[in-house]
Parts: structure tokens; C-alpha cells; sequence
């Protein structure tokens, strides 16, 4: 009996490893797990992000030059803390959702239409009242999408604004 | 707070107290005269040594032209010379504690610091302290030294003078990266003929998975053992149905926005077009 229940504890065990590995859709796996019984390690999404968004932005100088891109600080470094107050994650948050906003109208918009959307004036408007001397005349975000924190692949540019004059 | 002094947080509403005070102070000043301020560079070379101009920042040191203070930096920058230099950052630190005592009337004059042009700082030099100590944020990038200019304004007679140091912000090595990135032309990624068709390819892969959401709908009404296929698409689904959810049927003619609009044209015209609709 001991033999037994052995066999079938380490049976499910490697089903589960498998599960992890294995993407595609296995017949006598998904066959067995009629009761979802085999655990995948996203558990309740399916498609967990597996990158992050940040928000950076470039200044026009009066004269021309542009000025180097800088990140917006969208969270505070996290710490220990964070686990019980965090509210800066809701401006993660908000690129976030602002981001996939823009992909989402553009399927339906003329794309000069974009630029009234809510997700991407908000995104202006909080990088157009970023601390900055009175010689920027216009300013540009972009948005990078980046892959973990010791990344194995470059950050991608998903999109790049309009230069808008500030002011 | 040292009186000249500003960080990025309280920087505007200092500004605008600066303003006010100067709006009203200027006229018994004269018309002032224009000079040209000592821009120096602070490189990564000689950051460790001016310490008292963070880097990502605009420091600029406005006193009398007979001031020691100023004649000080200007030949220990000229000479790098570490001593005095950390000797002057250790004066500027102590006295400017000591201006957060100023007074309006112990205004001894100011310099208006402008950038091709563009004001970007009024600097109010007091009595006592002898000079004043301003810093502004800087995002890096190239500055052109000739294209600043400083008009002075004093009661006793003395012309004021300025110096102007930059200091390039340190970068993460995200912004690096993407620094690098935008260095080569992107022609692409901008709205307009490339970014459309950066979101007609979501638009592609949005209605790819749609098509997969109705293959999947097969798919479990075969075998229902297939849940996780079937959560997946729904997912999917969601974001389909969250398009046309999300749509804002608002149709811009790029040729009724200015060229660079701003915040503001953009909202305004937004709430036109909204307001149109109903």
C-alpha cells in the first residue's frame, strides 16, 4: 500500500514538472487533469507579464538640441515596507494601463486621433510637469518595455510621442 | 532652506515667490546691464571636485564682480584646483544657511539668467551674503555656453557677475541603453506613418487571437478537458471585446492641431470634439 501511494506521489510530482516545461498541449496530461490537480507555476494567469514599462522623456531646449532621455520615476525603490504601503505603484500602474489604452484605440482610430486619448494625455501631462528649467521649449516621452532586472535581452522602444511644446 | 537655494521639489513654488518679489523690486534697480556668464562644464573628471553641483543639474553663482567667492572658483576651476575649490563649495554651503534670513530690503541686486533667449532664472544676490546659489534641474545633453547671457542689476553700482555650471545627470543603464537607441534614426517609431504601423501589427495580432478565440471555442466544445486553452482565449477574448469597449470614436485632422500641441490644445480640443457628440 506504502508502494502505492508512493508511486502515485511521485507520478503526480513529475506531471507537475513536466507541466512547467512542457507549454504545448499535452493530450494525456490535459486528458488526466480533468480536476486540475497538476498545478502550473502561474496558477491563476495564465500569461504572466514578464516585462515592465518605464516612462522616459527628452526635453527640446530653446536653440534646438534635445536633451538626453531620462526615466520618470514611476515607484519608489522597493523595500521591506512596500508590502504593506506601496501607493506608488498605482502610477506603474497607470503607464501601464495608459499604454495598452493606446494599442487598444489604435485598432479603431485614425492614429493622429491618438493623441486626444486619456492614457496618452495623461502620460503628457505628467511629464510635461516634471521639474524643469524654463529653457525647455517642447518635450517627448517614450515608452521602453524592458525584460527583468538583470536583463538578457535589450529594452524595446514600444512607442515614441510627438514632440509637444510646453507651456 | 537657503533663500537662493532650490530643489526640484519646492523649485516652483520658489520661483514664483522670486518672481513676484523681483516683478516688484526691479524697477528701482535701473535697466540693468547685459554680460555674458562663465559657462564651465562640470565633466565626470572633475565632478568629484564640485561637489556642490549635483549631477543633472544647473548650479549658477551670481555675486559682486569684486567678490572673492567668485573670482575663487573661477581660477581654482581654471587650474583644478581641489583645495579651493572644496573651499568654496564648504562657503557657499555655510553662507547660504545664513540667507534664509534675508530680507527683501537687503536686496544688493540680480541677475536674470536666460538661455537663447528664454529666462530661465532670476537670481537675487543679498546684502549679507554677498552672493547668491541657484540650482535648476538639467537632463543632460548639449548646452551652447555663448547662448547664455545674464543682465545685472544693482543699486550701488557694482555690475554683478555670474558663473553657470552644468553637470550632466548620471545615467542608469536603462537610459543608456535606450539613449543609444534613439541616437540612431527612428524614424519609424513616431506617430504618424511607422507608429501606425507598429499598432496596425497589434491590431493584427489582436485579431489573430480572435480568430483563435473561435478555434479554442472548438476546441473545448470537443473536449472540455482543454480549460486552460479555453482560459487563455477568454483572456483574449476580454482584450477584443476591451477595443471596441475602449474605442473613442474621435477623429482628429492633424491639420486643425498645431504642429507641437501642447497639453492644453490637446485637452481643449478633445472636449470640443466630446461636446460636438452630444
Amino acid at each position: 500500500m506504502v508502494w502505492l501511494v508512493s508511486a502515485l506521489f511521485a507520478f503526480w510530482i513529475g506531471a507537475t514538472i513536466v507541466r512547467q516545461v512542457w507549454k504545448g498541449h499535452h493530450p494525456v496530461l490535459n486528458g488526466m487533469d480533468r480536476f486540475s490537480l497538476i498545478p502550473r507555476w502561474t496558477f491563476f494567469a495564465p500569461n504572466p507579464a514578464t516585462s515592465d514599462y518605464r516612462l522616459m522623456f527628452r526635453d527640446r531646449y530653446a536653440g534646438g538640441r534635445f536633451s538626453l532621455y531620462r526615466e520618470v520615476p514611476l515607484g519608489a525603490r522597493l523595500s521591506v515596507l512596500h508590502v504593506i504601503w506601496n501607493p506608488g505603484k498605482r502610477g506603474q500602474k497607470l503607464l501601464a494601463d495608459s499604454v495598452r489604452g493606446l494599442v487598444r484605440s489604435a485598432a479603431a482610430m485614425h492614429e493622429s486621433g491618438l493623441k486626444t486619448t486619456l492614457g496618452y494625455l495623461a502620460i503628457l501631462n505628467y511629464v510635461a510637469s516634471l521639474p524643469r528649467t524654463s529653457a525647455s521649449e517642447a518635450t517627448q516621452f517614450v515608452i521602453v518595455e524592458t525584460f527583468g532586472h538583470f536583463p538578457v535581452k535589450e529594452p524595446r522602444l514600444v512607442m515614441q510621442s510627438e514632440v509637444h511644446r510646453l507651456g | 532652506m537657503p533663500l537662493n537655494t532650490v530643489d526640484a521639489d519646492s523649485r516652483s513654488k520658489q520661483q514664483e515667490t522670486f518672481t513676484q518679489l523681483w516683478a516688484r523690486e526691479k524697477p528701482s534697480f535701473g535697466s540693468g546691464s547685459s554680460t555674458t556668464p562663465w559657462v564651465i562644464e562640470v565633466s565626470p573628471v572633475n565632478g568629484a571636485v564640485f561637489g556642490f553641483v549635483p549631477p543633472g543639474s544647473l548650479a549658477m553663482l551670481v555675486a559682486d564682480r569684486e567678490s572673492p567667492l567668485l573670482q575663487d572658483i573661477a581660477l581654482a576651476a581654471s587650474h583644478r584646483d581641489e583645495p579651493l575649490l572644496r573651499k568654496c563649495a564648504h562657503i557657499i554651503a555655510e553662507r547660504a544657511r545664513a540667507a534664509s534670513r534675508s530680507t527683501v530690503d537687503s536686496i544688493a541686486g540680480a541677475v536674470e539668467i536666460a538661455y537663447h533667449g528664454r529666462q530661465i532664472a532670476s537670481v537675487v544676490v543679498d546684502r549679507g551674503t554677498g552672493f547668491a546659489f541657484v540650482q535648476l534641474p538639467y537632463h543632460g545633453g548639449a548646452v551652447v555656453p555663448s547662448a547664455f547671457t545674464a543682465k545685472s542689476y544693482s543699486q550701488s553700482g557694482t555690475a554683478m557677475e555670474c558663473i553657470v555650471m552644468v553637470r550632466e545627470p548620471e545615467l542608469s543603464a536603462v537610459e543608456k541603453l535606450v539613449n543609444a537607441m534613439t541616437a540612431r534614426p527612428i524614424d519609424g517609431l513616431w506617430f504618424g506613418g511607422v507608429i501606425y504601423n507598429f499598432i496596425k501589427e497589434a491590431a493584427h495580432d489582436v485579431a489573430h487571437a480572435a480568430e483563435d478565440v473561435g478555434h479554442a471555442a472548438v476546441e473545448v466544445a470537443a473536449n472540455p478537458g482543454v480549460d486552460e486553452a479555453a482560459e487563455d482565449a477568454g483572456e483574449v477574448a476580454a482584450d477584443a471585446a476591451g477595443i471596441s469597449a475602449y474605442q473613442e470614436q474621435v477623429s482628429v485632422s492633424a491639420t486643425t492641431l498645431s504642429a507641437e500641441p501642447g497639453v492644453d490644445e490637446l485637452v481643449e480640443y478633445r472636449n470640443r470634439i466630446l461636446s460636438s457628440r452630444n
